[in-house]
């Protein structure tokens, strides 16, 4: 998990914790990929000539950790056996601060002391990253040269990632597309627009909703409020806040930096709330002003 | 500015921004080393077998931020031509966000609409920092050692440190360092008239335009105890990127953290708010890969410099 590398086609996909990681791991096991991908530890630092960082939306994906670990509505065991309603009587048995998690807004205003997730933290601070970076870094390691790195939005992964990957082998953009677009992940929770008032649920805003509520909201319906539901004006300026996100926004920005581009990809700001329909859900999600293209100078067509 | 390289005997100084580059560009210029380091944009991310980190307490460069940019007390011309007070009318004339800047509260409350600015970014998120941590990535270096500096450091740590690394009497250096004034340092003081006198019941409050009347009236800013209250505390531990850095960077010491990039200092050296000590030092290095490597490492580590211990 983590990164995934072809050495034959000297390529790699960088897969941060919560952004797809299930869609690599599927894909280097599909019979079209099997045989020119490999997971290994062992070359896990390896610089690759092209990189795919996947990356995801961060209000949607701290909103996804939030359900994921806090509200925790999966079956029981888990597969690794790290879900809280196994271990102990509230999420602090997972190692979440006390205190930091009792409803999504309390959980948003309190990231800082739970960074120890690695599901929470920046992507610029991470090693898969960081190593993603290493043409611009490290220009003196030779194995660097010449390489191009682009972006995949994790809503983008069923259209774009395999005509990506398929570029990278030198081979038609569509094998194996029709088997990942009909993947399915297992542990997926499933989101939803229409559902009972949050008052049902014991508060006025989804966002204010104790995470046990939530949980009864999943049993009810099978599905969990989606982001546009929850996020309220202030919680979408309690996100912005953050440093090393809107770090991460600036940094990755596929458009501003000319971008690795499918004809087909829209823009997308990895700090902005979306609605259903891909629209972005407040007017105070605004673009960074006066924020220059970072070190990042190898975003190229692939 | 930056990097400082010693290509003779293979290590760098990293610098972020406010995290004194004043200081290594002063060594630069000192008989003893000038003929040793290379201040060189073409070598500026070559990695080297060793690396001194220069870190500064996150509460602390944030205030020193604003004070700098957004109060801007300095005398004009300036060095660059690029303080507000002699291009506008207000902050915003140089990109900050009007709403954003008016005190240290309401500075503190909209970091991230002013991530562009180097000097409140992250450590971890920079290219400086990025660039001390590509030899072990890429596995280019072996045997890398690390030391981390905190900016109150530098006057007794940084000589013996950089004469280490280049197998000399760690002392070469030492007084010139201790006796060296920045010359655009803004003094900080505890004793200062109340908050009132510039228009605001706490230092928070005050307006940047107050505070620059205090600096005008007593040649001083309020030190970090004065201006961080409990609440401004927990939104600077709240930010996700700053605690990283703490725990990928900080330097662990036997018996307990000494010091947090994190936590807001009184003048005396103590904690202002020490109830968050058990927390910060709680947080776990998650899913680090190279604990083994930089353990080995570490047993061939001189034991007063300070090297990483993951």
């Amino acid at each position: 998990m983590g990164i995934v590398h072809c050495p034959e086609f000297n390529f790699s996909i960088h897969t941060p914790p919560k952004c797809g990681s299930w869609a690599c791991d599927h894909l280097a096991s599909m019979p079209q990929f099997a045989d020119h991908l490999v997971i290994d530890h062992s070359l896990d630092w390896r610089a690759r000539k092209r990189r795919i960082l996947v990356l995801r939306n961060h209000p949607a994906r701290v909103l996804s950790v939030y359900y994921d670990k806090i509200v925790c509505p999966h079956s029981m065991p888990s597969k690794y056996g790290d879900h809280w309603r196994e271990l102990g009587d509230d999420p602090s048995a997972a190692r979440y601060n006390p205190g930091t998690f009792d409803y999504f807004q309390k959980f948003l205003m309190t990231l800082g002391f739970n960074a120890w997730d690695s599901h929470l933290q920046p992507y610029s601070q991470q090693e898969i990253i960081w190593i993603a970076e290493a043409n611009t870094l490290n220009p003196y390691d030779e194995r660097c040269h010449g390489t191009q790195l682009a972006v995949v939005y994790t809503h983008e992964i069923r259209d774009f990632l395999l005509p990506m990957v398929n570029d990278c082998m030198k081979r038609s953009h569509s094998i194996g597309l029709e088997d990942f677009q009909n993947y399915r992940s297992h542990h997926k929770i499933q989101y939803a627009d229409s559902l009972p008032p949050p008052t049902k649920y014991g508060a006025k805003t989804w966002s204010e909703v104790h995470y046990e509520g939530l949980y009864q909201c999943y049993q009810d319906n099978n599905a969990l409020p989606a982001p546009h539901l929850v996020y309220d004006d202030l919680c979408q300026e309690i996100i912005m806040g953050q440093l090393g996100y809107m770090r991460d926004y600036a940094r990755y920005d596929r458009e501003s930096h000319g971008g690795a581009k499918h004809p087909d990809m829209k823009p997308h700001n990895l700090m902005a709330v979306y609605d259903s329909n891909g629209m972005i859900h407040h007017s105070k999600a605004f673009r960074i002003k006066n924020s220059p293209p970072q070190s990042v100078d190898s975003f190229k067509e692939f | 500015m930056g990097i400082i390289h010693c290509p003779e005997f293979d290590f760098a100084i990293y610098t972020p921004p406010k995290c004194g580059s004043w200081v290594a560009d002063y060594i630069a210029t000192l008989p003893d080393f000038k003929d040793h380091f290379v201040v060189d944009a073409a070598t500026q991310f070559t990695p080297r077998q060793n690396q001194i980190l220069i870190l500064r307490n996150h509460p602390e460069r944030i205030l020193s931020a604003y004070y700098d940019k957004i109060v801007c007390p300095h005398s004009m011309p300036s060095k660059y031509g690029d303080y507000w007070r002699e291009i506008g009318e207000h902050p915003a004339d140089i990109g900050y966000t009007r709403g954003g800047v008016e005190c240290l509260d309401s500075w503190v409350r909209t970091l991230g609409p002013h991530v562009w600015d180097t000097h409140i970014q992250p450590f971890l998120t920079q290219d400086i920092i990025m660039a001390s941590e590509m030899p072990v990535l890429c596995q280019v270096v072996k045997n890398a050692h690390r030391a981390v500096i905190y900016t109150h450091e530098i006057p007794n740590m940084l000589m013996p440190c950089l004469n280490y690394f280049m197998k000399r009497d760690k002392s070469i250096g030492q007084r010139e360092i201790s006796e060296y004034q920045t010359p655009h340092k803004i003094t900080y003081s505890t004793n200062l008239p109340p908050p009132q006198k510039y228009g605001a019941a706490e230092w928070k409050n005050v307006h940047y335009d107050g505070l620059r009347q205090c600096y005008l009236d007593t040649g001083a800013l309020p030190h970090a105890s004065l201006m961080y209250d409990l609440g401004l505390q927990i939104m600077i531990l709240n930010q996700a990127g700053y605690m990283r850095d703490e725990v990928w960077l900080r330097r662990p010491i036997e018996s307990g953290p000494r010091h947090t990039i994190m936590l807001v200092y009184n003048p005396d050296g103590s904690p202002k708010f020490p109830q968050f000590i058990p927390m910060i030092a709680g947080l776990p290095l998650h899913g680090h890969e190279r604990i083994e490597y930089f353990k080995k490492q570490r047993e061939n580590a001189p034991p007063d410099i300070g090297f990483l211990d993951f």
